[in-house]
């Protein structure tokens, strides 16, 4: 049976600590069947510091998705990033979910959530 | 119903014709198949059955003769009525094709004899049309997901109406799942999506009742969202509760369809 499916990629996470945060780009399908696996690996990866989430690339998310990320961004230190062009960006508008453009402009956020 | 040929084959015991009508908006009474009553045939033996199209984006019309009979008028008359309602309402979804043709075809005086209808329509894809059921379990979004937009694509609609007629529909789906069948696997979703020139229309029908705006549906975190970005997302939400379920119309893009080529 096809079931939802995300994937996680780390590209910065090796060696980190507490000052550098480590971006995660997350793919795929994110609904009421996963969302727990969802919430529960970013919530892992923030537990070891600030987190840097790309979510321009998502092709699903429902409101089960954003309910996580309204729990993640209270639990700890992290940054969304939706590109201006990508699909998801209405629905994070929509959402109230605050995003950056960019990983730039999140890292940014995150060093002044740290400061 | 043979979904594979795509055909019915019918026989009518007493009941008037069955209305057809195909996905081009022709109408037609199935008059083949007339038999005598099931009881009688005993005695009469000659069962007679008839066959005919029924490819997806057709709606068949079951009925007792109460619904087209009117005091001092000729059958023929209700039927080319009936044929003529049912023929506009081809893209609408089941529920509503019945709640219409009831309320359209009720005289002012209201209805002399009891009035029963059936509409039905063969799930799968037309070039207008998307009708998909599937049970009610969370491990069935995705591949519903999948075929949705495999037709959504097969329309040619914008990829940020694909984006949120997948998006509206999926939170009606994860409502009726939740709430018209209580996770019940036993339970059946259906899914009607139809295309046209005025954008895209999308009903979610479930077999349970729920309170769509209830507070208390408000108050769980993710449901209040749901509900949420369906609102925003459609241009209209209507639920309609019924005896039998819950249908949820999304209507997308009615206005900006119209003027081809735009985008938002």
């Amino acid at each position: 049976m096809t079931t939802t499916t995300f994937e996680l990629t780390s590209a910065d996470t090796a060696g980190r600590n507490n000052s550098i945060p480590g971006t995660v780009v997350v793919r795929g399908e994110v609904d009421i069947s996963n969302v727990e696996d969802f919430r529960d690996a970013i919530a892992a990866l923030m537990d070891r510091g600030p987190v840097v989430l790309d979510m321009s690339d998502v092709t699903y998310f429902d409101s089960a998705g954003f309910a996580a990320l309204a729990y993640l961004l209270e639990h700890g230190r992290l940054a969304i990033v939706v590109a201006p062009s990508s699909q998801v960006r209405r629905a994070t508008t929509i959402m109230n979910v605050p995003v950056h453009d960019d990983a730039g402009a999140a890292h940014q956020a995150i060093a002044v959530q740290g400061s | 119903v043979d979904r594979e040929a795509e055909t019915i084959t019918y026989s009518c015991a007493g009941h008037p014709y069955p209305l057809l009508v195909l996905p081009d908006g022709t109408a037609t009474f199935l008059d083949d198949g007339s038999r005598a009553p099931i009881a009688a045939e005993l005695f009469l033996g000659a069962k007679r059955s008839g066959q005919a199209p029924l490819p997806p984006g057709s709606l068949i019309v079951l009925y007792t003769d109460g619904l087209i009979e009117r005091r001092g008028e000729s059958l023929d008359a209700g039927m080319a009525r009936l044929a003529s309602l049912a023929r506009e309402l081809l893209w609408e979804p089941v529920g509503a094709v019945c709640d219409r043709l009831i309320a359209g075809l009720q005289p002012a005086s209201g209805f002399a004899d009891d009035v029963a209808v059936v509409v039905a329509r063969p799930r799968g894809v037309s070039q207008r049309s998307f009708v998909d059921v599937f049970p009610a379990s969370v491990g069935e979004l995705a591949p519903a997901r999948r075929r949705l937009r495999a037709w959504l694509e097969s329309t040619h609609a914008d990829p940020n109406l694909i984006w949120d007629v997948i998006t509206g529909v999926g939170e009606a789906v994860n409502n009726a799942i939740e709430h018209g069948s209580k996770f019940n696997p036993q339970r059946r979703i259906m899914t009607e999506v139809f295309a046209s020139g005025a954008g895209i229309s999308a009903s979610v029908t479930d077999g349970g009742k729920w309170e769509a705006d209830s507070a208390a549906s408000r108050r769980v975190g993710h449901r209040g969202r749901g509900m949420l970005l369906m609102h925003e997302l459609a241009d209209e939400v209507i639920t309609v509760p019924s005896d039998l379920g819950t249908r949820v119309t999304l209507r997308f893009r009615a206005a900006e369809a119209m003027s081809a080529g735009s985008s938002r």
